[in-house]
């Protein structure tokens, strides 16, 4: 029992330690951050216009590499676009400003449109002490695209009844300027991921305009319409499209590909492989280009056409997820975005966005960033179907 | 007669103390480092005895009052045959080999084993289903004797191998291998005994998930989890793969007053790395626990009515750091302390009843520095007891046993500000747990018969009720536990 007298207390010693230790709880601060993008045009443009450089009403987007966020934000009187409560992590960040026919006449007296922008990839955005970050960008100027890819439809069509139905693919192309253009050899390629070059682009499949020069003009403001089979889709799968009026069609020989005998066939120039030229159904970049020889830089050692990144008249990239702007196929001197985000097989479509008309004529927007210029349809529209009720 | 009482006493406060680490069994969040978290080899080092031991048990679970990434129900099949001998004098050698069959139903999108062990990293996919494992695990001591009945010395080893199987797509296979290895010594005076033991142990698990292809006309949505909110999200194009490898250390000992005094105190530390393969590598960072608890067991008696007082804690503190920057994102910590008295005394010769009555406080804190999220959910909980052990006759031994636990959450803290889908969808559903009243009744019975003098034939029982009791209107509503244990000994 005299032991016992021992260890009691020791055991209640014990007991009340444990007891007395009490939670401190305060609020936690996160590692959230404030990011400032100062955006700044060096060039005769906005210190004409405004005085200095600093450039007001620019669009700045950010995209979070790692998390599915996209924010925007426009530049105040002192070129700066304010971000605030963003996650720590890798971000793509794209400004983009039109320069008007009207602001370039008073500049240097050309009636021409311009567009200013840049864009910075894949960059770290973490401080821990300040937890705000400035960041300066300069401008560069960019001449907007005169025939632009107005429509892609690469989606594919839901099961109905049959699966991954992708053979109604189809490609709008559109002259965005004021005067007829012919598409005789212009080229449309996709480009392959995870090349790095500074003047090429690596080409899995290609294929050609037909013509000697003056064969096939599109008119302001007309389209012209390139199918993956240029056949009633609706028959095969109702609710996909009507193809069968298209204007061209991509044709693969020999590989049991549909040719439609009454609409011209694109020439191949450069099939790795497939039955046709799929366009990916998730990720994919798809360029419009001239090209004087498409054969004069060769293949890569994985059998792509080299094709010169310099002859490219418009580019588009889209991808299943949007936030994945660290697997770019398309450097932002061809598209500084992406678009898309669908899932596959939804029969969904992109679509440029109608920027204003000039004289009945629409001009559809095109800033070198699809992320901008591009939005989702619910179903594909042959044709540019814009809604004037509902111009964004 | 004096000394078969004080076996009884010895046994059944042993047992009744075994019972307060154990009374969150109907729970699955039992600690991953758990699993091999048996001590009887510490406390019996200097009562070896020949042995053979062969049993099967089932576990299960099922109900909803659970968390959210918990399976809804558990089918849990064990067949464990188990030994022990002296190979020479001086020497003891035991071990045991297990076969284990397990079905959990419907599991919501992790692809971790053990999803609540307090690590905030998971791989998942956006599909609920069941998962199959299969695996078998091994233990060997071994016993030595450096002074006869005074000091022995000995070293333990564990193994498990398990594979579990997603059985929707995109099935995920799951593959563990644990190993751990422990040290020990024990020391024995006329009115001492005690241990002293080190362990290292090793856990790794590998995930993978199968190769994504157009035909199987799915599209899966893979989620890397870390910490409370803003999970990454990956829809599917190929596969997905992660490797857990957790290792650490526990150092421990137990001490012995045979008549007044029992004590546990143990440390541990542990790391775990996570590394990415497949389509999407994601640094996910690193990870640290260090976990302290002590067990203790006072006895006295005043006439024939032995009076116990128990007392035991557990403090475990875990931090993670961020993958690219040396920070810290994110800290739980999680203290339990309970208390209790135990009364006993004996009716007759045959039957012997312990009542006791136990106190706990609970703390869970966690908080995700990242985002600014803090949850602090203190909970208190009463728990009543009686045994009643029954010799029906000099062969037959019965054991039953009622609790009744009533756990009342006390004022919790919550900051969220700023918090997106997956903190509204999943962690304000872990809110809603972390937050219930909720009592738990439990019945337990124990009968073993003597066939002859060396064969036992135990059969034990356990169910466990846990009910939701509180007014507000949730999802969460009741959860069971049974589990059957067949034992079949031979000395």
């Amino acid at each position: 029992m005299k032991k016992n007298k021992k260890i009691i207390p020791l055991f209640f010693i014990i007991i009340v330690a444990f007891f007395s230790c009490e939670e401190d709880i305060i609020k936690p601060d996160s590692m959230r951050i404030t990011l400032r993008v100062e955006v700044i045009d060096t060039s005769i443009f906005t210190k004409t216009l405004s005085g200095d450089s600093l450039v007001s009403n620019a669009n700045v987007y950010i995209n979070s590499i790692s998390y599915s966020q996209q924010k925007e934000a426009l530049t105040d009187s002192n070129g700066v676009a304010v971000f605030e409560n963003l996650l720590p992590d890798n971000y793509s960040i794209t400004i983009s400003k039109n320069i008007s026919k009207e602001d370039a006449m008073k500049v240097n007296g050309n009636y021409v449109r311009w567009i200013m922008s840049n864009q910075i990839q894949d960059t770290m955005l973490f401080d821990i002490i300040d937890k705000e970050i400035e960041i300066r960008i300069i401008l560069k100027l960019i001449k907007p695209g005169t025939l632009i890819f107005s429509e892609i439809y690469y989606n594919g069509s839901p099961a109905n009844p049959i699966p991954y139905y992708f053979h109604d693919q189809f490609t709008e192309i559109y002259n965005n300027s004021s005067e007829t253009i012919y598409l005789d050899s212009l080229m449309i390629a996709d480009v392959d991921y995870g090349h790095k070059d500074e003047d090429v682009i690596h080409s899995i499949h290609s294929y050609m305009f037909p013509g000697d020069g003056t064969t096939y003009p599109i008119a302001p403001g007309e389209y012209v319409i390139v199918a993956q089979d240029a056949i009633n889709h609706s028959e095969i799968n109702p609710g996909s499209v009507d193809l069968h009026n298209a204007d061209f069609e991509y044709y693969v020989k020999d590989h049991g590909d549909v040719d439609n005998p009454d609409i011209t066939n694109m020439i191949q120039i450069q099939h790795k492989y497939g039955i046709d030229f799929l366009y990916s159904v998730m990720n994919d970049a798809i360029v419009l280009m001239k090209v004087k020889d498409p054969f004069a830089l060769g293949y890569d050692t994985f059998d792509c056409l080299l094709l010169p990144k310099s002859a490219v008249i418009d580019g588009v990239e889209y991808r299943e997820k949007l936030s994945e702007m660290d697997k770019k196929r398309l450097d932002a001197t061809i598209d500084g975005g992406i678009t898309g985000g669908l899932e596959m097989y939804q029969g969904k479509s992109i679509e440029r966005k109608f920027e204003r008309f000039e004289d009945d004529r629409a001009i559809l927007m095109d800033n070198n960033n699809s992320s901008i210029d591009f939005h989702v349809l619910d179903t594909a529209t042959i044709g540019y179907n814009y809604d004037v009720n509902k111009i964004e | 007669m004096k000394k078969l009482t004080l076996k009884i006493i010895v046994v059944l406060t042993f047992f009744s103390q075994s019972l307060i680490f154990a009374e969150n069994d109907y729970s699955c969040t039992n600690e991953y480092l758990n699993i091999i978290n048996d001590n009887n080899i510490l406390w019996n080092i200097f009562d070896n005895e020949k042995y053979v031991k062969y049993s099967f048990r089932y576990d299960g679970f099922n109900g909803n009052f659970k968390l959210p990434f918990e399976f809804e129900k558990k089918d849990h099949l064990t067949f464990t045959a188990s030994g022990g001998k002296h190979l020479k004098k001086g020497q003891f050698i035991s071990g045991n080999f297990s076969y284990h069959n397990q079905l959990l139903y419907n599991k919501k999108w992790i692809h971790n084993s053990v999803p609540y062990t307090g690590m905030p990293f998971f791989i998942a996919d956006s599909s609920i289903g069941n998962f199959k494992l299969n695996g078998i695990s091994w233990n060997l001591n071994i016993v030595n004797e450096i002074i006869e009945n005074r000091l022995n010395y000995g070293v333990s080893f564990f193994y498990n191998v398990d594979e579990q199987i997603k059985t929707v797509f995109p099935k995920t296979i799951i593959k563990r291998s644990d190993f751990s290895v422990k040290l020990f010594s024990g020391i024995k005076t006329n009115n001492i005994i005690s241990t002293i033991y080190g362990k290292y142990f090793n856990f790794k698990e590998n995930i993978k998930t199968s190769r994504y292809s157009l035909e199987q006309g799915l599209t899966p949505i893979f989620i890397k989890i870390r910490n409370m909110d803003n999970p990454f999200i990956y829809y599917g194009e190929t596969s997905e793969e992660r490797l857990i490898s957790l290792q650490g250390y526990t150092c421990g000992i137990n001490f012995r007053l045979p008549k007044r005094l029992k004590l546990l105190a143990e440390y541990e530390y542990a790391i775990a790395q996570n590394e990415d393969g497949g389509a999407n590598i994601k640094d996910q960072g690193s990870w640290f626990s260090n976990r302290f608890l002590y067990d203790a067991e006072l006895k006295l008696k005043i006439k024939n009515i032995g009076i116990n007082g128990f007392s035991n804690a557990m403090i475990n503190e875990q931090t993670a750091k961020y993958p690219n920057w040396d920070v810290e994102t994110y800290e739980y910590t999680r203290k339990n302390f309970t208390n209790g008295v135990g009364i006993n005394y004996c009716f007759g010769k045959k039957m012997y009843i312990k009542h006791g009555i136990f106190y706990s406080i609970d703390r869970l804190k966690r908080i995700d520095k990242f985002t600014g999220i803090l949850q602090y959910f203190p909970t208190s909980s009463l728990k009543a007891t009686i045994d009643i052990d029954y010799a029906i006759s000099s062969k037959l031994n019965s054991n039953i046993y009622f609790s009744l636990k009533s756990v009342t959450p006390n004022d919790n803290i919550i900051y969220d500000d700023l918090t997106g889908w997956y903190y509204n969808s999943i962690t304000k559903e872990e809110e809603q747990y972390y937050l219930a009243y909720y009592d738990v009744y439990t019945i337990k019975m124990n009968t073993s018969f003597r066939l002859n003098n060396s064969i036992i034939y135990i059969i034990e029982g356990k169910y466990s009720y846990v009910s939701h009791n509180d007014d507000k209107k949730n999802s969460l509503d009741n959860r069971n536990y049974f589990s059957i244990n067949l034992i079949l000994k031979r000395r």
